[in-house]
């Protein structure tokens, strides 16, 4: 049987079979593009969250400063409201930045833990009428310390790349 | 009174990682204050002195305290004079020497005398 032969007897199946590989061509790019589609959003959704951690910890530092600079003037009762707030960006980082590493939470962790024994002295001397003996240098030590650890942070969510 | 059982074996185990360098301390506002992280939590060791002691007592009272990932204080203890009191003065001076690097720094001093 020639090709010719064969063509003319079988055409119905060679076009079945050559729309069934190219059916199976267009589902396999339609997959690709689509998976495509999905990892380009997906780093779009981590660029934004990186780019919301970035923030967070931008302005927790700006807060940080702010408070060195209040606790240095011993303005307590305006450092206190400081301390809450500058917490809440802390707990954000630390609850809603997907890509911090372990030892980045741990950080986190004890920046929150440090601010809260901060302000608990703090409380306690005002309720006491202790506010002159409150040792703001030490404070601001270890407020630069985790403004440090903080610095180090963001500078790998900046290299992580957004 | 003595510790709850799983403060326990906290402080066991928080005892004996300090000793073999497992965990680091670190220094904190509150003069006499330490503290570690485990996990997402951490433990604060401060040293506060006991007003209310006995004439035959300890002057200090030492402080344990497990925080949670926002810094809320879930779980504390204290250490009454006897075997408690002795266990958490202990794992202070632990604390107080992984923070303020005294083994390094002696390690150092060693190593300048040494070149005098």
């Amino acid at each position: 049987m020639t090709l010719r032969v064969f063509l003319a007897t079988h055409w119905g199946d060679v076009a079945s079979l050559a729309g069934l590989a190219l059916t199976i061509w267009a589902v396999l790019k339609a997959k690709k593009a689509a998976e495509q589609a999905r990892d380009a959003a997906q780093q779009v959704k981590e660029r934004i969250a990186n780019l919301d951690s970035l923030a967070d910890v931008s302005a927790a530092i700006t807060i940080m400063d702010e408070i060195k600079r209040l606790q240095r003037l011993r303005a307590w009762p305006l450092v206190l409201d400081r301390y809450s707030i500058l917490r809440r960006h802390l707990v954000r980082i630390e609850q809603l930045s997907a890509g911090l590493t372990e030892d980045q939470r741990v950080q986190i962790a004890r920046s929150i833990a440090q601010f809260r024994i901060i302000e608990a002295k703090v409380e306690h001397a005002t309720v006491t009428d202790q506010q002159a003996q409150i040792d703001s240098a030490a404070f601001n030590k270890t407020i630069s310390d985790r403004i440090d650890e903080l610095e180090r942070i963001m500078t790998a969510i900046k290299q992580a790349g957004v | 009174m003595a510790f709850q059982e799983k403060i326990d074996q906290l402080v066991t185990r928080l005892t004996e990682l300090t000793e073999r360098g497992k965990i680091s301390w670190e220094d904190t506002a509150d003069e006499g204050t330490f503290l570690t992280s485990v996990g997402k939590f951490v433990v604060t060791l401060g040293e506060v002195p006991d007003y209310l002691r006995d004439e035959e007592g300890p002057f200090v009272r030492y402080r344990f305290k497990i925080l949670d990932e926002t810094g809320k204080t879930i779980d504390e203890a204290s250490g009454t004079p006897g075997e408690d009191w002795n266990r958490l003065s202990h794992l202070h001076e632990l604390a107080r020497r992984s923070a303020l690097h005294v083994d390094e720094a002696l390690s150092d001093i060693l190593s300048s005398l040494e070149h005098i």
